[in-house]
């Protein structure tokens, strides 16, 4: 890693979803890393493994790559730390990106973070923006959260390469571009599987279905220890239903199984970009906080009247979140 | 006799934290520093081990000497031995840095049988030291377990993968990353605090694991940090007052501005 | 002399702290309301230790120093008072004289249940006819071979509904004042002892608070406390000791009632401007730190005394009329200060209120602490 002028490109890990589609971060991502791609002057790659890769092909390329470097077995159909890490590894190591950016998602922090060290370079999660630092050589500055989401800091890696990210799904938008003359290539996959040391035993289980995005929603309602009880949040499920809106929270009503892991709002979840923001119940600390400050409008409810949501908010209401939900079921004739 | 390592680390309570105009770093100073919530659940997953399996279990942290006030904290939890790595050598350690500390670390301890760590750090909130470590000593790491056994030096676990749940066998020495949800920290008892302070912190500085030179916190950390600044969301701030009837008017009045109407489902009155 | 704390003791009040926030503040304003001991909360209180806080580690208790004693019961009382109470009570007059003045034989069947919290215990001396006049005391214990034969009564016994041992003050002299008086180990279930109802208070509510009738029990020799002739010497060393916790819950409610003025005050806008801006409300603020600041120091005073051994009676009296007599304050001008929401069921700050009077009236009324501390000066102790 010694000559950095050697790196070169910009690297999209491309992600496959429930092994059905891109993973839609990823596609947010190669949005705007087109457009760094094009202030260095270099190309941008996806880089995509997965069985039956070919099927992706056609998606990936209406997102502005130049490149797509894939490999296609049926080893590679679900997530797997070290066949994943180790052909990544060896793909940095024969092509030798300048930046590789991964979606902050469960494989694509776990795979980002092996592959930085084996590559001994930095990596930043989460970043809320990325541009080039023209007084340093067009280094990547990235902008991220710390502290708890109350302080940003900017970093960059100077003496290493890759210059490696992690980015939450919404923090970008897709910006669908064809490129012409995108070249393929087609890697050979070989993997020693005799050497795992996990074994899982069994087919994996599916616990429930994946939903429609909370990153993408117009309209979501927050819940959280503000609610008291399971049949308290089970009223907001109901209420998004009939208003086309999605529900996310907290980490306290994951705690105690009133929602799925996966609606989790904040700096360990989802970023969520909507129209309108209602949050009912929900204190505010700035973990939560990072993940919503997008919201057009943000409404809160809750009965503390220091509540750090109301820092946050357009409109702050003191009260109980369950008094107001009550009377919306009732308003919007909600069946119980 | 299962030997168990929890890696925790001594983070500042994050509220209100400011920036020195002057040389653009946080002001340390007076903050109230506590474990990192997430280790916690690390420390707790560590006494259940050893009170269900037998053991002993070692909280280890890297950081400044006030860290061992932490590592005291864990002491009053219950954990039988506390380590500090500290030396001016680690200092403004990044990821990448801290892991390789913590690999030297290690290899000098040399027998370990279970290393828990917490999810992310509420303060840098990066979440690699799992994954980096688990490369750096080749070890298998398991994420987010909701039950687990232990037989004959066999970990057996299920755990959840995104929307799945898997089946996991393998043998220790293994690498396990406790979620938040996992378990409630227990209560401080009275009695571990005065224990606590009968008990000696281990130190371990650059000394301890031969100088290698390729620990620099300072110089060799990949990343580095340009500025800091604080956040400052702008937003209206409006308190709406009134009985909840009218409170609940204007919650509606409000979703109607963005134009969120009741959709009929299908199945109507 | 150090005025900071030692890292144990500031560990001990952040961690109860912690508990006590986690825990107890669910459940205060309930076992107020409902008037009722809450059991659950016992068990978790017996997982850290808080019923044997000074108890040495092979009775289950957690062999911590008297300012740790004082600083547990004042985070408890904190956010409970009621509990604070009762752990005061079966802390520093429960488990302390058995510790103190107990055979071998006592401390062995009796330490090792009170310091785990499975027994909790109750120290009775108040009669109808015996508060402040304590050498007054009626109840009488007439020896009869191995035993001695209890007849009597006991009221405001707190603890009263939940403990299994009593320890009880009655005479085993007919003689008048001090001097035969002897103080008695009797278990729950020893026969002939009727524990009365649980009264209904206007305040420590959630603590259980009950009369006891004695019906011709019989106390085994066995279960005297120490010597019989010291009975009284007994109970008014054992009180020495009660004090500094009951101080320490006054400066704990205390402290509970400034915190919610100073928030109060910071968020509530009148005239365009929070009304902690205004000197009559911000001195009340900077009177109430004062005080509260003073009552604490003289609670570690007398604690500090205690762990050196010396003499502490007139510092143990200062500190638990000083801050009672703060608590009763501090928790008047909170009303005040809070206006009409401050008299409403709805905010935690009336219960404060109504906790505070009895501080200054139970282990002895702050009058007879006045007669205390000026026997103490008139002595040439000044």
């Amino acid at each position: 890693m010694k000559d950095l002028n050697q790196y070169r490109d910009v690297w999209v890990f491309v992600e496959i979803k429930d092994h059905v589609m891109v993973h839609p971060c990823a596609l947010e991502i190669l949005g705007k890393a087109r457009e760094l791609a094009d202030d260095l002057n270099q190309n941008l790659v996806a880089i995509m493994l997965a069985l039956d890769a070919e099927q992706y092909l056609p998606v990936i390329k209406e997102h502005g790559v130049d490149k797509i470097i894939y490999l296609s077995h049926l080893d590679l159909k679900h997530y797997h730390e070290r066949i994943f890490t180790k052909i990544v590894y060896k793909l940095v190591k024969k092509y030798k990106p300048s930046i590789f950016l991964f979606p902050s998602t469960e494989a694509g922090n776990a795979l980002s973070a092996r592959v930085a060290y084996r590559c001994r370079t930095g990596l930043v999660n989460n970043v809320l923006n990325l541009e080039l630092d023209t007084e340093r050589g067009d280094l990547l500055l990235t902008d991220k959260p710390a502290y708890g989401g109350d302080i940003k800091v900017k970093i960059i890696c100077p003496n290493t390469r890759p210059q490696m990210c992690t980015i939450t799904p919404g923090t970008f938008k897709k910006k669908p571009v064809k490129k012409s003359n995108i070249e393929l290539i087609k890697e050979e996959y070989s993997f020693d599987k005799d050497k795992l040391k996990i074994k899982i035993i069994g087919a994996p289980t599916r616990k429930d279905k994946p939903s429609a995005t909370l990153s993408d929603a117009k309209f979501v309602i927050g819940g959280g220890a503000g609610l008291v009880s399971e049949e308290n949040f089970n009223k907001i499920f109901k209420l998004a239903k009939y208003t086309n809106g999605q529900v996310g929270g907290t980490r306290r009503p994951i705690f105690n199984e009133w929602m799925p892991e996966h609606l989790q709002i904040g700096i360990s979840g989802e970023t969520i970009k909507p129209n309108l923001y209602l949050a009912f119940g929900i204190s505010g600390a700035i973990q939560h906080v990072a993940g919503i400050t997008d919201s057009d409008t943000i409404m809160a409810v809750n009965t503390d009247p220091n509540a750090p949501i109301f820092r946050a908010a357009d409109y702050c209401i003191i009260g109980d979140a369950n008094e107001i939900i009550d009377g919306l079921v009732k308003y919007y004739k909600i069946e119980e | 006799m299962y030997k168990i390592f929890v890696l925790l680390k001594q983070v500042p309570k994050s509220q209100n934290l400011q920036i020195d105009k002057n040389s653009g770093t946080l002001i340390r100073k007076n903050i109230e520093t506590i474990i990192n919530p997430d280790d916690l659940n690390g420390l707790e997953l560590g006494l259940t081990i050893k009170e269900q399996y037998g053991g002993e279990v070692t909280a280890i942290s890297m950081g400044p000497l006030q860290a061992k006030a932490a590592l005291r904290e864990a002491l009053a939890m219950g954990v039988d031995h506390a380590i500090l790595i500290c030396d001016p050598q680690f200092a403004h350690s990044d990821t990448l840095q801290t892991t390789l500390v913590l690999k030297e670390t290690f290899n000098k301890i040399k027998e370990y049988d279970i290393i828990i760590t917490g999810r992310e750090t509420s303060d840098s909130s990066t979440g690699q030291v799992p994954f980096q470590l688990s490369e750096a000593l080749d070890i298998p790491l398991i994420t987010d377990i909701f039950s687990f056994e232990l037989e004959n030096n066999i970990f057996l676990c299920q755990r959840n993968f995104g929307h799945e749940s898997q089946n996991i066998k393998v043998n220790l020495p293994v690498l396990i990353r406790i979620g938040k949800h996992f378990n409630e920290p227990r209560h401080i008892p009275l009695l571990g605090i005065k224990k606590a302070f009968d008990k000696k912190i281990e130190i371990f500085n650059y000394e301890c694991f031969d100088c290698p030179e390729y620990i620099d916190g300072c110089n060799k950390s990949p990343t580095q940090v340009v500025s800091i600044e604080k956040f400052y969301p702008k937003r209206k701030n409006e308190f709406l007052n009134g009985t909840i009837t009218d409170k609940t008017q204007e919650v509606i009045e409000i979703m109607k501005d963005h134009g969120i109407e009741r959709i009929y489902t299908g199945k109507e009155e | 002399m150090d005025f900071e704390l030692t890292e144990k003791q500031k560990l001990v009040r952040r961690k109860v702290r912690t508990f006590a926030e986690d825990i107890l503040a669910p459940v205060a304003p309930v076992v107020d309301k409902e008037l009722r001991f809450s059991w659950d909360t016992a068990k978790e209180l017996s997982k850290i230790n808080a019923w044997g806080i000074q108890m040495p580690e092979k009775y289950g208790g957690a062999c911590l120093d008297s300012i740790s004693f004082a600083i547990t019961i004042e985070e408890i009382s904190r956010v409970c008072p009621s509990t604070g109470l009762s752990l005061t009570v079966h802390n520093s007059v429960g488990a302390y004289p058995i510790y103190e003045w107990g055979s071998e034989e006592q401390k062995e069947k009796y330490l090792y249940a009170i310091a785990s919290g499975k027994k909790l215990a109750a120290f009775t001396w108040t009669e109808p006819n015996a508060g402040s006049d304590a050498a007054g005391i009626e109840s009488i214990a007439i020896e009869d071979g191995n035993y001695y034969i209890l007849n009597g009564s006991k009221i405001f016994v707190t603890n009263g509904g939940v403990a299994s041992v009593f320890l009880i003050g009655a005479r085993y002299k007919r003689e008048n004042g001090q001097k035969g008086i002897g103080v008695f180990i009797v278990e729950k279930d020893m026969d002939g002892l009727e524990i009365g109802n649980v009264e209904d208070k206007l305040g420590m509510r959630g603590s259980s608070t009950t009369s006891l009738y004695f019906h011709d029990i019989k106390i085994p020799k066995a279960n005297v406390l120490g010597n019989i002739s010291d009975g009284f010497k007994i109970a008014m060393q054992t009180l020495d000791v009660g004090r500094i916790g009951i101080a320490a819950q006054a400066v704990g409610v205390s402290q509970a009632a400034y915190e919610l003025s100073v928030e109060y005050s910071k968020g509530r806008i009148q005239f365009n401007r929070p009304i902690s801006q205004f000197q009559g409300v911000s001195f009340k603020l900077a009177e109430m730190a004062t005080n509260i600041d003073a009552a604490r120091l003289l609670v570690y005073r007398a604690a500090n005394l205690r762990d050196k051994n010396k003499p502490f009676s007139k510092e143990s009296a200062m500190c638990k009329y000083f801050a009672s007599d703060v608590a009763k304050e501090v928790t008047k001008e909170a009303i005040q200060i809070h206006g009409g929401y401050g008299f409403m069921k709805d905010l935690a700050l009336e219960r404060f209120y109504r906790d505070a009077p009895v501080l200054s009236i139970y282990e002895g009324t702050n009058e007879i602490m006045k007669i205390i501390i000026a026997r103490q000066i008139l002595r040439g102790n000044l």
